[in-house]
This record gives structure tokens, sequence and C-alpha cells, in this order.
């Protein structure tokens, strides 16, 4: 009786034999017949070979996989009649009936000079053993990161493998200073990946110092965070702040021409003009980041066509007195653009801290300035702080490197549109790395997403992604991930992401972890809800309004009926 | 009228026999024309090995019927004849005697002391050698392997041969073993459908 095999034995025994090189150079193709359908799309298997003397594997990853040998359709007829019957009953009683091809893409052997992957450049030789790589070898080789250590960030674990046999840690390192991109279509668990991200970030070894753009209000869960005792090490414990739309605050004087340009909409040649004299002049006359919006509209009036030279009489001219009713219709009565108060940086980043800025119940276009206006702080503060401008006691002072993660990232570098944050943004993918000023941006559809936005970030993580306009743009702008796993994005599943770039040592398929806090992003339960409204809701309604009914019609003397 | 259906007299290779039946004087011998029917199972005597005891089921070849020939050597002798055909039989009988029919016999398997195999077979018959029917009995043991299943293994190599009329004798064939095994009608189905579909629709395509 043959006793069935251990998980490493099954690993150290051949799987396939080299066919031959495949078709390009950094390509082989294997013969396996598979019965226990151990080489997935995506597994990762090696061969051996000598390199500078000594044998080292040389791994590779199965990127297409087709039949050489199956039973004839005609076999199949009969759904009844399996087609190894039939075969047997012709004489051919083997079981093994199928035969495959393997197309695998060498990765190379582990440089650990370089820390990266250096390919052979040389293809196996024909009746090569292959085998599948151990656990143990992909955990130390796949992952930037090691699990648990400073600068790692356990995002989850390989999907070809069980559940935790393979554990990958990216490289915290990689993604906060290249910049990270979380693309995927609604409900593949974008939101709870991030999460999960921010979790790591805030673990004791990572102590990272993150602001969340968070136009839904959903990473309130994450407060959790200051009460687990996973996230807290001596002395040590993780802060999450949240501010919500009606804590924030934007001093009037913060916002650049461009800013008051893009919240005050359908402005004439004249308005424009007289929009970016009155700037100028306010600036000038009190210093910038130094006025108000009652001096601004003073401003306004002062550099307006002038024929009495008084200020009251200047509300007559066409274009001052629009202007100014458009900047009091913008900037007057929101309770987020103020005449003084500012939201310090200081109040915003820390060590160990994740900020929430929640921007629901705000306007689209003031998201946008809100947000372009508070990237351009950070980022002049940590240039003016690196070269040395700022010193501690000055007011935005941040001597330590940041991480920004922007939820909804397409409304704030869209495509085919121009948004006010789409320059900051542009300039801190393309700048912030020799500043420490790191960008995440999530976005459910890249193909709303700006392109030069998207290819500035060199770590990608892909979910399920449907929308064939949404492949292409990634296909065009994500170039580590290769064409290969990019037809796997419409076959993933919840929670399973196509990990690729800087923060990893080759593109991985990878099943996200579970959270530690919970996730707050669950969509309603709509027919639990209307069920509940049938119990609870029309009870009490029916309660409330059954006073009036029962009440006379009253109606006044010429008959008519009152409420 | 026996299960004997005549003599081996010729073959065309190691599997292909022409058995000759017997001749219209050898009455009492002549075989009902259903036992060399096309499609039907036979069984060549094999030569007896020296050591063998005297086994009650002696080895032997067993085949299938493929084929029928006629001979007749009046045949396009058309010249006029002294004789009728009637006084013929009187007056020479060993001419009556050169009209033979022929059947061409293809060995599927044979069967020794292990019983029934199927698969081109090692040993070759003699000239001479008697051929017999099967009973549907035998033939049902031909088609059982060791575990009982039925099994068709010479199909492969009744396909190979590209005789134009293999895909009729496996028709035939199937349709036999559907009546001799009818809970394995439906697997027999698969293979009739598949070889009717490459012989019958494709062709005509």
């Amino acid at each position: 009786m043959v006793l069935p095999k251990t998980e490493n034995e099954k690993l150290k025994t051949a799987v396939g034999t080299v066919k031959g090189p495949g078709e390009t150079l950094h390509e082989y193709t294997f013969i396996a017949p598979d019965p226990e359908r151990q080489l997935k799309h995506g597994e990762f298997v090696y061969y051996t070979a000598p390199v500078d003397g000594s044998q080292r594997q040389i791994l590779g990853r199965i990127t297409a996989r087709a039949a050489v040998k199956l039973f004839p359709d005609t076999f199949m007829a009969n759904p009844a009649v399996p087609p190894q019957t039939v075969a047997a009953m012709l004489g051919y009683e083997s079981e093994a009936t199928e035969l495959f091809e393997l197309t695998v893409t060498v990765l190379g052997y582990y440089n650990d000079l370089l820390q990266d992957f250096t390919n052979p450049r040389v293809p196996p030789q024909g009746g090569a053993s292959i085998y599948i790589a151990e656990n143990d070898t992909l955990t130390d080789l796949l992952s930037r990161g090691r699990r648990g250590q400073l600068g790692s960030a356990h995002i989850g674990d390989l999907l070809s493998r069980d559940p935790v046999a393979v554990p990958v840690a990216l490289d915290v390192r990689g993604f906060t200073s290249t910049h990270l991109a979380i693309i995927a279509s609604t409900g593949s668990g974008k939101s709870y990946l991030a999460g999960v991200l921010l979790e790591e970030l805030l673990m004791p070894y990572n102590r990272a110092s993150v602001l969340v753009i968070d136009p839904h209000g959903e990473y309130d869960t994450l407060q959790q965070v200051q009460n687990l005792e996973s996230f807290r090490d001596s002395g040590y414990s993780p802060r999450v702040r949240i501010f919500r739309p009606q804590d924030l605050r934007v001093r009037i004087s913060s916002l650049t021409l461009p800013d008051l340009r893009y919240l005050l909409t359908n402005l004439s040649e004249k308005m424009h003009y007289q929009l970016g004299r009155a700037f100028r002049y306010a600036q000038r006359t009190w210093g910038e980041d130094k006025y108000t919006l009652e001096q601004f509209y003073m401003a306004v009036r002062e550099v307006g066509d002038s024929t009495q030279g008084e200020d009251e009489s200047n509300d007559d001219d066409p274009t001052t007195g629009a202007l100014i009713w458009r900047l009091s219709a913008a900037l007057g009565g929101s309770g987020i653009f103020h005449d003084f108060e500012n939201i310090e940086l200081d109040e915003l980043f820390q060590p160990g801290m994740c900020t929430l800025v929640q921007l629901n119940e705000v306007e689209q276009r003031q998201q946008q300035v809100i947000v372009a206006a508070l990237l351009r702080r950070v980022y002049q503060a940590r240039i003016d702080t690196e070269k040395g401008k700022l010193q501690r006691e000055d007011r935005n002072h941040l001597p330590f490197p940041v991480f920004c993660l922007l939820e909804e990232a397409h409304n704030f570098a869209p495509a085919n549109a121009d948004a006010v944050s789409s320059d900051v943004l542009k300039t801190i993918l393309s700048e912030g790395r020799k500043f420490g000023v790191g960008v995440g941006l999530i976005s459910q559809r890249p193909g709303r997403l700006d392109g030069d936005v998207l290819s500035q970030c060199m770590t990608q993580c892909i979910m399920r992604i449907t929308n064939p306009i949404d492949q292409n743009r990634i296909a065009e702008s994500v170039e580590s991930v290769g064409r290969d796993m990019l037809k796997e994005l419409p076959a993933l599943s919840k929670g399973q992401v196509i990990v690729s770039g800087a923060s990893v040592n080759t593109p991985l398929m990878l099943r996200v972890r579970t959270r530690r806090t919970e996730h707050g992003g669950e969509d309603i339960n709509a027919p639990a809800e209307w069920h509940q409204w049938f119990e609870h809701e029309q009870p009490a309604q029916a309660a409330a309004n059954a006073l009036p009914a029962e009440k006379e019609l009253e109606r006044d003397e010429d008959g008519v009926l009152w409420a | 009228m026996t299960d004997r259906i005549g003599i081996i007299v010729n073959s065309n290779s190691h599997i292909d026999y022409v058995c000759q039946l017997a001749s219209p004087f050898e009455r009492e011998q002549r075989p009902a024309p259903d036992a060399y029917a096309f499609g039907a199972f036979v069984a060549i005597d094999l030569p007896q090995q020296p050591a063998a005891d005297l086994a009650e089921d002696p080895p032997c070849l067993i085949g299938v019927i493929y084929n029928t020939l006629l001979v007749n050597p009046n045949f396009t002798n058309l010249g006029p004849r002294l004789t009728s055909q009637t006084e013929q039989a009187v007056f020479s009988p060993d001419l009556i005697d050169e009209t033979a029919m022929l059947v061409g016999i293809l060995a599927l398997g044979w069967q020794d002391d292990a019983g029934p195999q199927q698969g081109t077979p090692r040993l070759a018959a003699e000239v001479n050698a008697s051929v017999r029917r099967l009973t549907d009995e035998e033939v049902r043991q031909f088609h059982r392997d060791p575990r009982d299943n039925l099994t068709l293994r010479y199909a492969a190599a009744l396909l190979a041969l590209n005789n134009p009329l293999v895909p009729a004798l496996l028709l035939e064939i199937i349709d036999r073993l559907g009546s001799l095994f009818p809970h394995e009608k439906a697997i027999l189905q698969v293979m009739r459908d598949n070889v009717a579909w490459k012989s019958i629709v494709q062709p005509a395509g």
C-alpha cells in the first residue's frame, strides 16, 4: 500500500520535465502529468543548474498551461459515462490520462548581494527535473520585508499555497518612498487591504506617520488599534485621530490663486484677471498667509475698475460685485474655509499616528482644494525641513517622512479633467521621494485616474478588475505586472490581490490577511433593513400618524382644508 | 448442422485468415448461414503444444468474420456446354466442388489456459485448422477482462487496418455486444456514436 506523501515529500518529488526553451529568452516549457493539480497558474517552480560553480535553484513562475494529451471529445458524449471508462473498455487502463505543457517565466536565482533575482540567461537543459518551490524558500525569497521586522508590512500570504504557508511582507520603505497604488473594483476588498496596510504601518515595528484622506468616512474602525494589545510595545501605543468634516479648517489665506480659481466656477476673463490682481494685492499688502476673507474682498474692490475711487461704490462695478458674490458663496458660508484657523501639520502628522481626514458631505471641488492645500503644505514643510529652512520651534517643522493615503484617488487626479489637486499630486509623486513624502492612491476606476499619476506609483496592489477600460489603463501604466498576470484580473476573488513593484521581489498573487480591527466599509444590507422597517419602523410610524387621521377634518369658513 | 464452419485455407497476414466453408457436398457439415455472417465470432484451432495435456479447452485464436468471397471457376466461362448444371453433378461432381465460399477472419485475440485474451495473438493458425463459431457465452467471456469489466481492446487495432468494412464491422460488433451486455450499453453507445460519426456523418459532410 502506498502511503500518502507528506507536504514536504510532495515538494521534494519532481513534478515535471523540461521540454525546451519557450517563446522568449526568459521562458521555458515543461511537461507534467500533474494528477494532483498542484501546478496552478502563478505557482513557483524551480530547476537546479550550476551557477558560478555551485548548484543553484533557478526559480520561475508558471504563466501558462496547455493540455497536450486529453480524452477525445467524443468520449465525453454521455455525461453518465466517464471518458476513463470508455478508454478502459478500449484497453487504456492507465491513470495517466492527461498531460500538460506549462510555460514558466524565469525569475532566476536569488542574488544575496543584489538582494534581487538574477536571470541565468540560459534556458534549462531539456529533460531537467522541475520541482515545486518549498514554502520556506518562497517565504525567504519573495518578500522584501521580513514579517514582524522593522520596515515590513505583512499583508497576506501566497495565493497558490495553503493559507499562511507563505506569508508575504511588503517592504514599507519601498512603498512609502516610491508610492503605492491600490486598484480594485467596488467590493473586491480595496478598503480592506488599505486597512491591513494601515494596521501594519501602525505596528510597533513601523510606527508610521500616516494621513488618510477618507471621502466616505469608512476608516473609523481603525481607532480600535489604540485598544489592541498586539499594537503596543514597551511604551509605544499607536494613535488614530479623526478629523470629521466639521473639524476641518483650511485658512483662506493658505489657498493659492489656482485654488481660488478652481473654487470659483464660471469666471469671466475679466474676473480671472481681477482675481489675480486682488490675490497679489492681498499678498503684497498684508503678507502671504495673513489676510481674512474681508480683507480679500477689500483687495478685490481695490483692484477693481474704480471710477469714484471709493470702496463702497466699487461694488457697482459688475465684475467686482460678481467676484465678491462668488467668493462669498464659495468661501463665506463654508465651515471649512476659515479666516484664522488652519489645521496645523503637527496635529496631522506624528510618528505612530494615523490621521483620518473624513471628507464625506464635503462638495467634491472643495474636497479637491482641501487635499491640494494639505498636500502642498506637507510637501513644502518637508522640503523646508530637509533643507534646514525650518527649525524645531518653527510652525511647519516636519522632521520625519510621512505617508498620505488617498481614497477615491481618481477624484483627486482625474484622467480627462483638470483638478486643482492633480498638479500637487504629480509633483509629490515625481519628487516626493527625495523629501520623504509618500503617497498611496486607492481607486476603483483606474481608467479615470491620470495615467502619469498611476505610472509613478512603483508598488501596485491590483485586485479584481473586470472593466476592460480599467484593465487597459493598468496594462499601459503598470509595467511591472506581466501580461500573464493581468489576464488573472477578472478571475480574482474578493480579498485576492496581485502585488508588484518596488516592495516585493517579483509580482505575487496574494490572499489578503484578516484584519485585526473591524472592517468599516461594509455594504448596507438593504433587504434586511427593509425587513426591519416592517418590523419596527412601520408600527411606530403608523402609531405616530394615527392621531391626525382620527382627528376630524377642520375646514375654515371658505371650506379650505388647512394642514 | 454443426458449429463447425470450415477450415483455414490461406492467410494474408498474421491476423488475417481465409476460411473455406464446407462444400455443398458436405451437406451435413454445412453451417447455418448465420454462423458465417458478417461480424460473427469464430474460433480457429491452434496446433497443440507437444507437452500440453489434452485440456478440455484446446488453445485457439478468436476472430471475427469481416469478409466473404465466392469462388466460381465457371464465372466468365460462358461458352456452350454439352451438359446441363444438373447433369454435371452426376457426370463431373469434382467440377462443382471447385466452387467455394470463402470468409475472411480477423484474429482479435486468443484463448489458452489463462482464458480468453484480446490483442494480437502470439501464435498463428495452420492450414486446415478447424474453424467453429463461438457461442454467445464464449463471446461474452471473450469481452470480459479479469476484473469482469467489458473490454474492447481490439477496436483500435481494427480501426488501424484502414479497411472500408471495418467501421461497419465495429458497429455490428457493438450492436451484438449491446444485447449481450445490457448493463454496459451506455459505454458501448459512446463508442458506437463515435465510430458512427466518423464513418457515417463525417464522410458525408
